[in-house]
């Protein structure tokens, strides 16, 4: 219906006499938004948000970003539509540097899968973050890179937590994969997305918390246990940073916004 | 010119007589071509205003957040550019995670931090300023900061026909870093033909200190006096700080750190990676005790004994490691 209006358009718009510049349709091609959210039960969560979750905690994000890399849509006939190398997905309204939404210029088509690997394969890991602009998904900028190390962290999430509901702080629950050992390549999620041309259209990557941690994880991270902090400083983190990677793609699904 | 016997010494790892080392003009030239090698990467090729515009920056509290904290904060020149305490204090009174090496000779190095994870002395340059326990700062936010100098915004452009960008303050402050070099101890003098230069007591200590008996040359070996890697030295059965562990989660890296030049380290104290040490004398104790039991030990330690001559022998040795001057 869309092409159809914009074709009449250009027609009345060719018609209307003299003076009037001979009008071109192009046709265009049709926009796709990837559009990452993170939801506590049905409710979209941001950093800054409080919420209770499954187990009865009381949360505030902190700060909640990860990379995804070779982006790709894959569509019935079995052609991959490459969309972007690497973003950096930052959950932060309030931070205007990185976003949560990508727009891609895409060709019409019927997509069934959409591929994105978490992390960075290791070329990209190795990027020296001085080289690249401000603005790109691996400047320091990112607020991801390991400068002890020269990689980058490939998902960020903090918040707050209170557990016994006394309105104070008990500790910063923090999770912060990396390495290769925390690359998740290649990760394929079913969908069904047709576009045609002139059409916009969003597809919503879902991240669910109580997947994360608790309700619907085959490996439940219990957030009322200390230590709170899990990154790679001994094996014990280790291990818990690789349980919350496996339960990050795995509370991961996608559907079609229409 | 006989600079060279630090090199064989180090590379032949063996106990010698320092007056029977070779002194043939091909190993006296692959010493000097040794300190005259230093690798500079072909996007940051050093100028007399580079290296003037890094030596600023190595001094300047800007690049902290508070003001408070410079390079040269945690890397004093009086002391070989290290620290005299275990944990220096960075930006807001915060200790930093590990004790201050020593840069001199720094531009040799093959890679950098207790794990040996960072690659080249630019990327270095963003560690100390982007920690929180140290200058508690972005590479983003100290070039805005310079940025708004007008002499620093002159001082850029004039080098790098560019502002403060990650790229021109990591390039101009490691520069300046790469001129920051010794060789000019009375180990040195020795080796060059001074029989003077070297106390008998340094002189005996040397002995010591290449013989089969002690094995110190087997980390620490070459003209700088370190073989590059990363090993457990046996400080602890279990280590709090797990070095390279995190950097390759694997077991057999936990406890393992870089092994350190010994050149200045009678200015370096206190030692080890988390300052445990005060003095030399306690160093050496630990390394007579063959270390604490621990599954990644380097099978290099093993137990030894000295009388008090011999340990005041080797303490004398390493003190003849200070250099009299260091250029920067």
């Amino acid at each position: 219906m869309n092409r159809l209006a914009a074709i009449l358009l250009s027609l009345l718009i060719a018609g209307c006499g003299e003076g009037v510049p001979p009008f071109e349709l192009v046709e265009q091609d049709p926009k796709m938004v990837l559009d990452f959210g993170l939801y506590n039960s049905n409710t979209k969560i941001e950093v800054g948000d409080s919420f209770i979750d499954a187990e009865g905690n009381n949360l505030t994000l902190r700060t909640f970003k990860f990379y995804i890399s070779d982006v790709a849509l894959i569509a019935a006939d079995g052609t991959e539509e490459i969309l972007t190398e690497v973003e950096l997905v930052e959950l932060d309204r309030f931070n205007t540097n990185y976003d949560s939404e990508f727009e891609f210029i895409i060709p019409e088509n019927d997509y069934e899968q959409i591929r994105f690997s978490v992390g960075l394969p290791a070329d990209l890991n190795a990027t020296d973050p001085t080289t690249v602009s401000n603005t790109d998904p691996l400047s320091t900028l990112s607020g991801m890179y390991w400068d002890w190390g020269s990689m980058f962290v490939f998902i960020l999430a903090e918040a707050n937590i209170d557990t016994n509901d006394d309105q104070s702080i008990d500790g910063i629950i923090g999770f912060h994969t990396g390495e290769d050992l925390q690359y998740r390549p290649r990760q394929t999620y079913p969908m069904t997305f047709s576009i045609a041309a002139f059409e916009k259209d969003s597809l919503q990557v879902r991240i669910d918390w109580d997947a994360l941690f608790s309700k619907g994880s085959d490996t439940p991270i219990d957030l009322s246990l200390i230590p709170y902090f899990h990154e790679n400083q001994d094996e014990e983190s280790v291990e818990m940073t690789r349980q919350f990677t496996d339960n990050f793609i795995n509370a991961i699904s996608v559907s079609d916004r229409k | 010119m006989m600079r060279l016997l630090i090199f064989l010494l180090g590379c032949m790892m063996v106990s010698c007589d320092s007056k029977k080392m070779d002194t043939s003009q091909e190993s006296k030239d692959r010493e000097w071509s040794f300190w005259d090698s230093m690798k500079h990467p072909k996007n940051n090729l050093p100028s007399v205003a580079k290296i003037e515009l890094g030596e600023r920056l190595f001094y300047d509290p800007a690049l902290s957040s508070d003001y408070s904290t410079s390079c040269a904060s945690c890397h004093e020149p009086s002391i070989a550019f290290a620290d005299s305490v275990p944990f220096s204090i960075g930006a807001k009174g915060r200790r930093a995670q590990r004790n201050s090496p020593s840069i001199v000779n720094v531009g040799y190095m093959p890679h950098f931090m207790a794990e040996g994870g960072v690659k080249n002395l630019e990327l270095q340059v963003i560690a100390p300023i982007e920690n929180e326990l140290e200058m508690d700062f972005t590479v983003i936010e100290a070039c805005k900061r310079l940025n708004d100098l007008p002499a620093y915004r002159e001082a850029f452009r004039l080098v790098w026909q560019d502002s403060a960008t990650p790229f021109t303050l990591t390039r101009s402050i490691a520069a300046y870093e790469r001129t920051i070099v010794g060789g000019t101890s009375p180990y040195d003098s020795f080796l060059k033909g001074d029989e003077k230069a070297l106390t008998s007591s340094a002189e005996n200590g040397m002995d010591l200190f290449f013989s089969d008996r002690l094995g110190c040359v087997g980390c620490h070996s070459g003209v700088l006096l370190t073989n590059f890697e990363i090993e457990n030295n046996g400080l602890d059965s279990i280590y709090e700080d797990k070095g390279k562990y995190r950097l390759t989660l694997s077991k057999e890296d936990q406890g393992k750190f870089k092994v350190p030049s010994l050149r200045n380290v009678a200015l370096t104290a206190p030692y080890m990676h988390d300052g445990r040490f005060e003095t030399m004398a306690e160093v050496i104790h630990h390394y007579e005790s063959g270390g604490a039991p621990h599954p990644n030990k380097s099978v290099k330690l093993k137990q030894f004994e000295l009388n008090e001559s011999e340990r005041a022998d080797l303490i004398s040795f390493l003190e003849s490691l200070t250099d009299a001057e260091i250029s920067y």
